[in-house]
């Protein structure tokens, strides 16, 4: 056999080389080739699945975190004069942005964001000694109520949020405030005027507001606490709806004695209901009307419509996206069109609907 | 003749090495190959059980929404007419109503629904939809001590192959709660 190396300088090498050369060659364009796929494939691999897991991630922090509060929505004062649910006095779940900043118009709905309201296990619940002179004016609150820790100021502190309401009957009034100073002699100051004057024994507690939204031009789920702290929750959220289911009875929200009458009831012997009968047992979803009809309760700016005092259940469908536009491609999958175009490279939007039964807004019958 | 011989003999053996550099090659190549094989699915079971979850919190979150109390006049009221199983949650159900033993068990209408692959409420009734991923049954007990008070339970499985009524299912998910009527 001739080689290569026969022209070559030294010794003779009895070496099929030119065969070898060739069959090697070809084993390993294959064998590079099969690795070839393999290296772009675990690429692939690795680029879906950590932004698959990011994702999937991010899906839980929004659902933990809504549901949670939406658990405990309408909780109210456990100690002091007035113990109960805030949701038989007033709405402690809105579908608006409420709070000191951009707040939504009183009685508005929005499918994209809710507003929620409960009274933390803290010991800054008290309430008025007197009846205040104005709407502007401090508020006298009782120090040494019971459960009020030491100190003149029951726990209440600069900055933190709060709530006074009115007691006597349902839609009787309410405010959210943030307490800017507190004063010699119990003074509460709040950081704005508030819609009334309360009177004496109205109950002012610390409360945890928190607003959940989607900001649709960036694309994230928003939460805010009324106040200041407006910031993303998490990112690449394409879609937030959110539902309300009410106890069909308009009896399902509490009536006022005989002969005397509430925003949901009428006088009469007995009270007459005002809100719709949506018949049978079973809660029935309230379409965006229903929200927004009346009866109207409260007192503005803080008004709002009485069906929202029979909702018993909250269902929340939330839309995340991957990060990475070049993960996202095109058509049913996606909400917002990325630049995939490989069969392999790609993560589908994920949606989940969540539902929750706010554990103190049952109602009664 | 060995490789060491015929390397120091410098007569080549360019293609047994290469045979041998492959193969090793393969093997490694066959490890990670494994190791994507193994990480796609898991990330979906990954995937499934987050959906299972929120799909059993929900159910049991319908079934505690449903009336169980007392009217104001301290007469009992309880739901026992809401059908679970559709999707609106219309009447002609059993609602909070004493499920039949085995309803964890097997697809028994009114207490199974069926939902795709993104969660959506996809049908009801003995046998799943085509378009069915997740199965969810759910029964309804009370307590033997206390008749007014009831253990929720609901379990989300998903059948190895989607859409089939056959082969065993996995259950990804399972809650229980205790619901109580309250003044």
């Amino acid at each position: 056999m001739i080689g290569i190396s026969r022209g070559l300088p030294g010794p003779r090498q009895s070496g099929y080389v030119l065969v070898e050369m060739l069959v090697s060659t070809a084993v390993m364009c294959a064998v590079l080739a099969v690795l070839l796929q393999l290296a772009v494939t675990g690429q692939h691999v690795l680029r879906t699945q950590s932004d698959a897991a990011d994702l999937q991630q991010r899906l839980r922090v929004a659902v933990v975190a809504m549901q949670r509060d939406l658990q405990l929505a309408g909780a109210g004062p456990t100690q002091g004069a007035w113990r109960g649910r805030l949701v038989d006095l007033f709405a402690p779940v809105v579908p608006a942005r409420t709070g000191a900043r951009r707040g939504d118009a009183e009685l508005s709905h929005f499918s994209d964001r809710i507003s929620i309201v409960y009274v933390p296990d803290v010991p800054a619940q008290t309430s008025l000694t007197r009846t205040m002179a104005s709407a502007g004016a401090p508020l006298g609150i009782d120090p040494v109520a019971a459960g009020c820790p030491a100190g003149g100021s029951c726990g209440f502190s600069p900055g933190d949020r709060a709530l006074i309401f009115d007691p006597a009957r349902v839609g009787g009034g309410h405010d959210l405030f943030t307490v800017e100073g507190v004063g010699a002699g119990q003074l509460l100051a709040p950081a704005g005027a508030i819609s009334k004057a309360y009177p004496a024994g109205s109950p002012v507690v610390q409360v945890v507001q928190r607003i959940y939204y989607l900001d649709r031009a960036g694309n994230r789920l928003m939460v805010y606490d009324g106040e200041s702290s407006d910031v993303p929750l998490v990112d690449h959220v394409v879609d937030l709806r959110v539902a309300y289911y009410a106890d069909p009875s308009p009896n399902s929200v509490p009536s006022p004695p005989t002969g005397t009458s509430t925003c949901v009831f009428a006088a009469g012997d007995p009270p007459v209901p005002l809100l719709a009968n949506l018949e049978g047992l079973a809660p029935k979803r309230l379409a965006p009307v229903h929200l927004t009809d009346g009866p109207v309760c409260g007192h503005a700016p803080n008004r709002f419509d009485g069906d929202l005092l029979r909702v018993t259940r909250i269902a929340v469908t939330i839309r995340l996206e991957a990060e990475a536009a070049e993960l996202r491609g095109s058509g049913a999958a996606f909400v917002r069109s990325g630049t995939s175009r490989d069969g392999t490279l790609y993560v589908a939007d994920q949606q989940v609907t969540f539902e929750v039964s706010p554990r103190n807004m049952r109602t009664v019958r | 003749m060995s490789i060491a011989r015929r390397l120091g003999s410098g007569s080549g053996a360019a293609l047994v090495e290469l045979l041998v550099v492959s193969g090793l090659l393969v093997l490694m190549a066959t490890g990670v190959a494994q190791v994507i094989v193994r990480t796609v699915p898991a990330s979906f079971a990954a995937r499934a059980s987050t959906i299972a979850a929120v799909l059993t919190a929900q159910k049991i979150e319908q079934l505690r929404s449903l009336a169980w109390g007392f009217t104001v006049d301290g007469v009992p009221v309880s739901d026992v007419t809401t059908d679970l199983s559709t999707e609106a949650g219309n009447d002609g159900g059993s609602g909070l109503g004493p499920s039949p033993p085995g309803t964890l068990d097997s697809n028994a209408p009114p207490y199974v629904d069926y939902l795709d692959g993104m969660g959506r409420w996809a049908g009801n009734g003995g046998t799943p939809p085509a378009v069915a991923v997740y199965v969810r049954r759910w029964s309804v007990q009370p307590l033997a001590e206390d008749p007014d008070a009831l253990v929720l339970q609901a379990i989300v499985t998903t059948a190895r192959t989607t859409g089939r009524t056959s082969g065993s299912a996995v259950v990804q998910s399972r809650l229980q709660s205790l619901r109580t009527r309250t003044r």
